[in-house]
């Protein structure tokens, strides 16, 4: 507990009038010094004891959000000591770039024994990563606020905001290797797709309903349709953003882009039943095994939430290459999102396309509009040497030009219709 | 809800008041010769508290303390020259203690004003009324208190000058020690406070 500022003003105002008094012989002046006196008595109550014991809660609405939504915190305090405390100065700690849209995080109040004082405040909607909020920030005064007692409690709790993703519709994958569960990749064996696979003649216990009754008057036995069954197949989604292109020659984010698009198509390839890993390779690197199901499009999101451009430490060929070799089954699916701005990442691409990976390469366009002189000559330069990565990538990798512009699913429907990727 | 806004403005309204009514307690004592000051001092006083006020922005308030320090202290240089500090001793007096409720008025109006005017901006969502109703209830009650505090502040310190005057008469020997008598309070004060701590 320490004497405020407030009350070292008040105590200097007091001497000064003192010394005035005695400086200048005047006696009366120093009764002005009375008031001061009595307010330090005043503000004094014996037994009273300044001790936060206070205990916050706090909501976050969503904790999770999906972007472009704003957040509603409410911040839960309860006093849980047996005094009351009249000036009570409360101030939640939030992360820098989060703005408060409505509400305050900042209050003053009083707050009885036992009560619990709740505020609600609403955060613009951040843009993606993770924000930390808290601890809570309080403090406690006397009457006079002559004596204060300031202290940091409670939790932090992460706010996290995830890419946001855009329906890409149905990814017809080209896989060579199939996993045993049920997916949507066609497997050339009868299961039970939607496809019709082969003939067969009739066994006692098949369905009536399969039984194809044009063949089976042509061949004189009852035959019935065989279906293709249809697998999943391992894919692992490979972001590459440790580069990042100067701003100014795009007319869009395009580490943001990149990652919005490794969401949209990680939730699609998990919807199809597919096993799903991700590998982030920029100033933060992350790794997400295989797996299925929501959980694992959580995780993966969460992940991509912290992406970060920028160059990581490990070579790139050594960091992706030795661990997609050791942790994911030959002859799956690669799906790489990558603005092809560096030879690492092709060398990279030609390495893992020769180890008998299916590769599909995703990269964002340079097109821009609006630039002039030196930055013009810079684009077409990145444009050139892109188009060149793109010709040499294609030699070994599907490649697919994407642009905010224009939707995934459009890009994926402007392909030979029907091809595979 | 509007019971509440109108509340609101009324605090606003009155604390800026109050600090010009301070302002021209104070210069009512001015000597004549000090007629620019006396028109000016509440001026300014007036257009900082009314800032501090509208904007809710404590360095205005501070501007507009300060304006009333200055004051304050130039009665009290112009009493000393003019030898009236114990003839006006009463009236220098009101004006301090009017002066310290003045900076906890403006003070309280201030802390309370960012949050209160947010509130009042979406009344509609049901637990910002009662945040609302909270810090009025709140304001009125701490200045209904600070009311009391310095009405008593005052009437304590006319007390202790009166019996000092009766005492001085009776004998006259320990008017010269009051200065000393009032150090000694001070640091009581001051030596409970930090005793606590």
């Amino acid at each position: 507990m320490v004497l405020s500022r407030k009350a070292l003003l008040y105590l200097g105002i007091a001497y000064a009038f003192i010394g005035y008094a005695l400086f200048f012989g005047e006696p009366y002046v120093s009764a002005l010094v009375v008031p001061i006196a009595f307010l330090f008595f005043i503000s004094h109550r014996p037994g009273s004891n300044l001790r936060v014991s206070m205990r916050p809660s706090r909501v976050l609405h969503p904790d999770r959000s999906l972007g472009d939504e704003d957040v509603e915190i409410t911040l839960g305090v309860q006093n849980n000591s047996l005094q009351s405390f009249d000036n009570v100065c409360l101030d939640e700690i939030i992360a820098e770039p989060l703005t408060i849209k409505t509400g305050t995080k900042a209050l003053t109040v009083s707050v009885r024994s036992g009560e619990t004082i709740e505020n609600h405040y609403t955060i613009s909607a951040p843009k993606r990563g993770i924000y930390v909020l808290g601890p809570l920030s309080v403090s406690v005064s006397d009457i006079m606020g002559f004596r204060e007692v300031s202290e940091q409690i409670g939790n932090t709790d992460e706010l996290i905001v995830l890419p946001r993703m855009e329906e890409v519709g149905m990814l017809n994958l080209k896989a060579t290797r199939i996993s045993p569960w049920p997916g949507q990749i066609p497997s050339r064996k009868i299961g039970s797709g939607s496809e019709f696979f082969e003939l067969s003649p009739y066994v006692p216990g098949d369905e009536l309903r399969r039984v194809n009754w044009k063949a089976s008057a042509k061949m004189g036995e009852l035959v019935t349709n065989e279906f293709e069954g249809e697998q999943a197949t391992d894919v692992l989604v490979l972001l590459d953003c440790s580069q990042e292109i100067q701003p100014e020659l795009l007319d869009f984010d395009a580490v943001e882009f990149e990652v919005n698009v490794a969401a949209s198509l990680c939730s699609q390839l998990i919807r199809q039943g597919n096993r799903v890993g991700l590998s982030v390779y920029g100033a933060v690197r992350t790794w997400v095994n295989l797996g299925f199901g929501r959980r694992q499009l959580l995780r993966i999101l969460d992940n991509l939430a912290i992406a970060k451009p920028g160059r990581a430490t490990i070579p790139m060929d050594y960091a992706v290459q030795s661990v997609i070799v050791s942790t994911v089954p030959a002859r799956s699916v690669i799906v790489v999102i990558s603005p092809l701005d560096s030879d690492d990442i092709v060398k990279v691409i030609v390495d893992v396309a020769t180890k008998g990976y299916n590769v599909v390469c995703f990269t964002p366009t340079t097109q821009s509009k609006g630039t002039k002189g030196s930055l013009n000559i810079a684009r077409r330069i990145l444009t050139i040497e892109r188009r060149a990565r793109m010709m040499q990538t294609a030699k070994v990798a599907t490649v697919i030009e994407i642009s905010p512009n224009v939707p995934i699913k459009s890009a994926l429907r402007g392909r030979k219709t029907g091809r595979p990727l | 809800m509007n019971q509440y806004r109108s509340g609101w403005i009324l605090l606003r309204g009155l604390s800026s008041f109050w600090l010009v009514l301070t302002a021209f307690a104070i210069v009512s004592s001015y000597p004549p010769r000090l007629i620019s000051i006396t028109v000016l001092g509440p001026i300014i006083v007036a257009v900082f508290s009314l800032l501090a006020i509208s904007k809710g922005n404590p360095a205005w308030g501070r501007a507009s303390l300060l304006a009333q320090a200055i004051l304050f202290s130039i009665s009290l240089i112009s009493d000393t020259l003019l030898k009236v500090v114990s003839a006006n001793l009463a009236v220098l007096l009101l004006t301090f203690v009017m002066l310290l409720f003045g900076v906890e008025f403006l003070t309280l109006v201030l802390n309370y004003h960012k949050q209160v005017s947010n509130w009042l901006g979406d009344t509609e969502f049901e637990p910002n009324a009662r945040m609302v109703n909270k810090s009025l209830r709140d304001i009125n009650r701490k200045l209904a208190r600070f009311g009391i505090i310095f009405a008593g502040c005052y009437v304590l310190t006319i007390g202790v000058l009166f019996v000092s005057e009766v005492v001085a008469s009776l004998t006259p020997v320990l008017s010269d020690i009051a200065v000393y008598v009032v150090l000694t309070s001070v640091s009581l004060a001051l030596l409970i406070i930090l005793r606590e701590d």
